[in-house]
């Protein structure tokens, strides 16, 4: 493997993607999954298809369109329930399926041959570039800045965000900073693992951290290194049995969990 | 002395009255308990005093400076949510002005210290919220309010789903903290409401009734009388 990594640029970028992405979604996964944003995040992914398409018809980068229809999804999610007795489940809904529509619609309009939507929908790490590998070290970075430098902020407003509110923090500013760090970690790993299959990435390592944690910090922690074993691992099977790379990352995942799960009660039980 | 006046408020919820024209006062050092039915607008007025909602009219005065300690239903919470017990009482320490790596003082850390021990929490303190009874959630929660040095602490049926053991020790925290400041209690507890007579309002979308049992003054609102 490591032979292969040297050999080829295009295997040393999905190495380093796998491992940016998988720090982005320790952190953000963490968030999403105790804030229980997960639905809310399937919504904010699949938005983005819009923006995508929406990229191709103007001949822009389709990700900088994903990026915009992702945030102003999830800010729009939030003002809306916040001013509207709408549900913000039924929201998540609407936005989901009107951005898949966009989607769908702006690429029909795209003149020329139709492009291959299959990366977005279900990403190919294989694929990635070294300017895009450039970006997602700058996003992993500011995560990691942003939630090492506010965390006991991060930390008050995940379990009772009323209550900092009371004390006089702003909260609308830690939601705001919160929702765009969630679309902009969402859009990035579209490229690794697609729309379809992101919300995966956000939530099974952390899942299987769960179980050998309950410190907020650690989750984090845990659940990057399982997400870069867990991506590194799928990457690898992509490689050698040619399947899709978004694919086996996920198979990989829930096989870790599905194995770590077992074995950590036998543990506990031999402990006691 | 009044330390907080509530004059005239109304609170709609998207067309829907929570509250009509409550006119309330808090006495400093006062033990203030409100009652009444559930969906009654009890949790609306707390809040508003709080400032998290707003009054579609009228307005609360208050006192200049007065520190408020809240305390929410210790069953509003994801019991499962990784936080340990010293960290959910030094949250009330927190500063309100965000700042990248920010720490809390020495002081900050010796005034949970001292909460902790006050309250008997000392062999809790490294637990996992999810690992608590309800009693001792909700007694970590007055900890978390008790350390923003509070001169008045609102509390939302603190007692609700408690045994008898537990409420006791509850009210015992809340009268030792009533001997100098002041407290309000929404509670559905009648029968300790019975067993120390004070100032009491029922609340039904407005204050049905306000009465102090202890003088036994009784003021009634729009001639209802329960």
């Amino acid at each position: 493997m490591i032979g292969v990594l040297i050999e080829y640029d295009f295997m040393r970028n999905a190495f380093y993607s796998a491992l940016l992405s998988s720090v982005i979604c320790g952190i953000i996964g963490t968030i999403i999954v105790e804030k229980k944003l997960v639905s809310m995040s399937g919504g904010i992914a699949h938005t983005s298809f819009g923006g995508i398409g929406l990229g191709f018809l103007l001949g822009i980068e389709p990700l900088i369109g994903g990026v915009g229809f992702a945030v102003s999804a999830a800010l729009g999610i939030a003002s809306i329930k916040r001013r509207t007795s709408t549900e913000a489940d039924t929201l998540i809904g609407m936005f989901w399926a009107v951005g898949m529509a966009l989607g769908v619609i702006f690429i029909a309009l795209t003149p020329g041959y139709p492009p291959d939507m299959t990366t977005y929908l279900f990403g190919d790490i294989l694929t990635v570039s070294s300017r895009f590998v450039k970006i997602l070290a700058l996003t992993a970075f500011m995560t990691v800045l942003l939630s090492i430098s506010l965390f006991r902020y991060l930390k008050g407003y995940l379990f009772d965000e009323e209550y900092l509110k009371i004390l006089g923090i702003n909260t609308t500013f830690m939601e705001y900073l919160l929702y765009i760090s969630i679309s902009v970690g969402i859009v990035f790993l579209i490229k690794v693992v697609g729309i379809v299959l992101s919300i995966a990435m956000l939530t099974i390592p952390i899942a299987t951290a769960k179980i050998f944690s309950r410190d907020l910090g650690r989750i984090m922690i845990y659940s990057t290194l399982i997400g870069s074993i867990t991506s590194i691992g799928g990457m690898w099977f992509s490689y050698m049995y040619n399947i899709p790379s978004g694919a086996s990352i996920i198979m990989v995942s829930i096989l870790v969990y599905a194995l770590t799960y077992p074995v950590s009660r036998i543990i506990s039980k031999k402990r006691v | 002395m009044n330390i907080i006046d509530i004059n005239n408020i109304s609170v709609e919820y998207f067309g829907t009255k929570a509250l009509e024209g409550v006119c309330l006062s808090i006495v400093d050092k006062e033990f203030l308990s409100i009652i009444g039915p559930n969906g009654g607008g009890k949790t609306t007025l707390i809040k508003t005093i709080l400032g998290l909602v707003k009054p579609s009219s009228g307005i609360v005065e208050i006192k200049k400076g007065l520190r408020i300690g809240y305390v929410p239903q210790h069953t509003k919470f994801d019991r499962n949510f990784p936080i340990s017990v010293h960290d959910v009482i030094i949250t009330g320490r927190i500063k309100p002005k965000i700042r990248m790596f920010s720490r809390y003082s020495e002081e900050d850390k010796r005034l949970t210290d001292d909460i902790i021990e006050r309250l008997g929490l000392e062999t809790l303190k490294n637990r996992q919220i999810g690992e608590l009874s309800g009693g001792q959630l909700q007694k970590v929660l007055i900890a978390r309010a008790l350390v923003t040095e509070p001169d008045l602490l609102i509390l939302d049926e603190p007692t609700a789903n408690l045994d008898a053991e537990n409420k006791n020790e509850i009210y015992k925290i809340l009268h030792k903290f009533n001997e100098d400041k002041a407290v309000i209690l929404v509670t559905h507890d009648i029968e300790y409401l019975n067993n120390n007579k004070r100032h009491v309002v029922l609340l039904n979308k407005k204050i049905i009734y306000s009465g102090d049992s202890r003088r036994n003054n009784h003021e009634h609102y729009h001639g209802e009388r329960t």
